[in-house]
């Protein structure tokens, strides 16, 4: 009987078997180099694009929470798909295959996703794997902050005045980890986690630069939200470029809306 | 359980299992709720001892932490039920019962604590939904136990059916029960978060099988409702509550029909980041609230067929007996 509660009273405290959130540790790899960033002078830049019209950003039914809505004049548009002059913001491009041969350390920044306006800012962000990420509320007001990724642990945080800052590690490369409020449906942000610097996400003009490169042959590939089932948009093939020292490879996406 | 043993000096006792009812449906209609507006996450912690006034006024959390209040307050209503019947109740059945339904509310509890530390992974969801519906059965047999049709000297009759009353009650119980987490495991099966993460949708079998089940339960209702019509009118603790699972069966296909609908259909309505609209917040918590009452309306066919029908030998040796289509032989036929 003991020995039940026991068990009881440390599922209920740990959370039952859910894994702990990382360690702060990159990714194994194996006897290669360690990888410096002083030696890594090549550099990838591009643009990711949009063929055709693309559709208008829907406002978001910013209601349900009073003090969400008075923080907003206008319409809140939906950020899951921003086309500016036929380019795309907020697609992560990233390195595929090319990065194996080194091996990484562990940034000592970290990457900081803020909660204003019951928005998540930015939309989305990428880290390395054994960096922190940090969800910060700069609302007065209750947020969680709910991932739901399918190779790291999820977690969920619960926020307000008096908790303002909760931290996260990814331990696994993973792609586009959905992160929403549940408290405010309309917010929710990605995250792109690689054991590897080399990704970058778009900028308002759809462009992106990965820097650092060693010289060598290297696999990009995008992501883009609008790509996650049931798709919206479809996403190009990886392309290969040849990266040289103080040099920069050109490379760019198109992406297509699904007829 | 012909005993009367109960003095109508415990009307209270008597009207506490009666409040018991609509409380356990209050939490169950908060707990669908939470569920339809996918806000079971909103508070992190399972356990809480602080809480905002806002909370009460925010849209999502106000679900869920309605939801925790009244179920809180349920099971203080549980055990002052409890207590109370381990003082003045001298029937065995009702304390052993009060006791289940109290242990029920505790497991109910440390399940709902588990599933939100665990971010309500569908393993611990799915008890917690099925066993908030078991507990709503037991609080209706109490108040059936605590009935003056339970406690009064009405004899009870004895059938000739080869197939018992009591067995029809039960086997209709079974088929709600299962068809229970077949819904269950349909609502808790975050096909929202499949889609989103781009994971396969590979549920279909759920939705299938609850289809299929609700057909067996229809079957299930006619077989005992065609029983009750026929042999036992004269009571109206049996017929009352078959002529509302009837009913509400009917009710309960259209809002099956109605939530499904929705739910597909905005399932696939990836482009909203928007909570669940109010429509299909309706009929997915109307569906499982009024699951909850068929559920508890065949607990109290069941508990008075107990009372009020005694099967005849041939039912206790489960072996059909010639000229006994005549139903019931009534010992007295009154309530």
């Amino acid at each position: 009987m003991k020995v039940l509660i026991s068990a009881i009273l440390l599922a209920l405290l740990t959370g039952c078997g859910s894994p702990p959130p990382a360690a702060n540790a990159a990714p194994p790899v194996s006897n290669a180099p360690l990888y410096k960033k002083e030696l890594g002078t090549g550099r990838v830049a591009g643009v990711v694009k949009f063929e055709g019209a693309a559709p208008k950003r829907t406002p978001l039914e910013v209601k349900g929470d009073p003090r969400c809505s008075a923080l907003h004049s206008g319409p809140v548009l939906s950020e899951s798909l921003i086309v500016n002059d036929g380019r795309v913001q907020n697609a992560i491009v990233y390195v595929k295959s090319g990065w194996e041969r080194w091996s990484y350390p562990t940034p000592d920044g970290e990457v900081v996703v803020d909660q204003k306006h019951c928005r998540y800012t930015p939309h989305v962000v990428t880290v390395q794997t054994g960096q922190t990420i940090a969800f910060t509320n700069s609302d007065d007001l209750s947020h969680n902050v709910h991932g739901l990724p399918r190779k790291n642990p999820p977690f969920n945080f619960s926020q307000d005045e008096n908790r303002r800052r909760s931290t996260y590690v990814f331990t696994q490369q993973e792609v586009g980890v959905r992160v929403q409020c549940d408290v405010h449906k309309w917010m929710s942000a990605f995250v792109g986690a690689f054991a590897h610097p080399f990704h970058a996400v778009t900028n308002e003009k759809g462009e992106f630069a990965i820097q650092g490169l060693l010289p060598g042959e290297y696999e990009l590939e995008v992501w883009h939200e609008c790509h996650i089932a049931p798709a919206r948009v479809t996403v190009p093939q990886s392309v290969k470029v040849e990266v040289k020292d103080k040099e920069t490879a050109g490379a760019e996406f198109v992406l297509r809306l699904v007829k | 359980m012909s005993d009367a043993a109960i003095s109508h000096d415990h009307r209270g006792l008597r009207l506490l299992a009666k409040a018991l009812i609509p409380l356990a449906l209050l939490v169950i209609l908060l707990g669908g709720k939470t569920k339809s507006l996918e806000a079971g996450l909103t508070i992190a912690e399972g356990f809480i001892l602080d809480w905002k006034p806002e909370w009460l006024t925010t849209a999502n959390i106000s679900a869920e932490y309605t939801h925790r209040i009244s179920a809180g307050f349920f099971g203080v209503m549980v055990l002052l039920f409890t207590l109370w019947a381990f003082i003045v109740e001298r029937r065995r059945t009702v304390k052993l019962l009060a006791v289940a339904t109290l242990v029920g509310v505790l497991v109910q509890a440390i399940l709902g604590v588990i599933a939100v530390n665990n971010l309500a992974p569908a393993r611990f969801s799915i008890p917690h939904a099925v066993l908030a519906q078991a507990v709503f059965v037991l609080t209706c047999c109490l108040a059936c136990l605590t009935s003056r049709t339970w406690t009064s000297d009405l004899k009870p009759v004895q059938e000739s059916h080869a197939t018992s009353l009591r067995r029809l009650a039960v086997w209709l119980m079974i088929a709600i029960l299962i068809q229970l987490l077949l819904g269950a495991a349909l609502r808790h099966d975050d096909k929202g978060a499949a889609l989103r993460e781009g994971r396969g949708y590979i549920f279909m079998w759920h939705l299938v099988a609850h289809i299929a089940g609700a057909f067996f339960v229809l079957y299930r209702v006619l077989v005992l409702a065609v029983r009750v019509f026929h042999d036992h009118r004269q009571f109206r603790a049996l017929l009352t509550p078959t002529r509302w699972i009837t009913y509400l069966l009917a009710l309960q296909l259209i809002l099956g029909t109605a939530a499904a609908i929705l739910k597909a259909a905005y399932s696939m309505d990836y482009d909203s980041a928007n909570a669940p609209p109010a429509i299909r917040v309706f009929f997915a918590t109307a569906h499982q609230v009024v699951g909850a009452v068929i559920f508890g309306l065949s607990g109290v066919v069941a508990a008075y067929s107990w009372r009020l029908v005694e099967p005849s030998p041939a039912a206790t040796r489960s072996v059909p007996k010639s000229g006994t289509e005549s139903g019931t032989a009534p010992l007295e036929a009154s309530t």
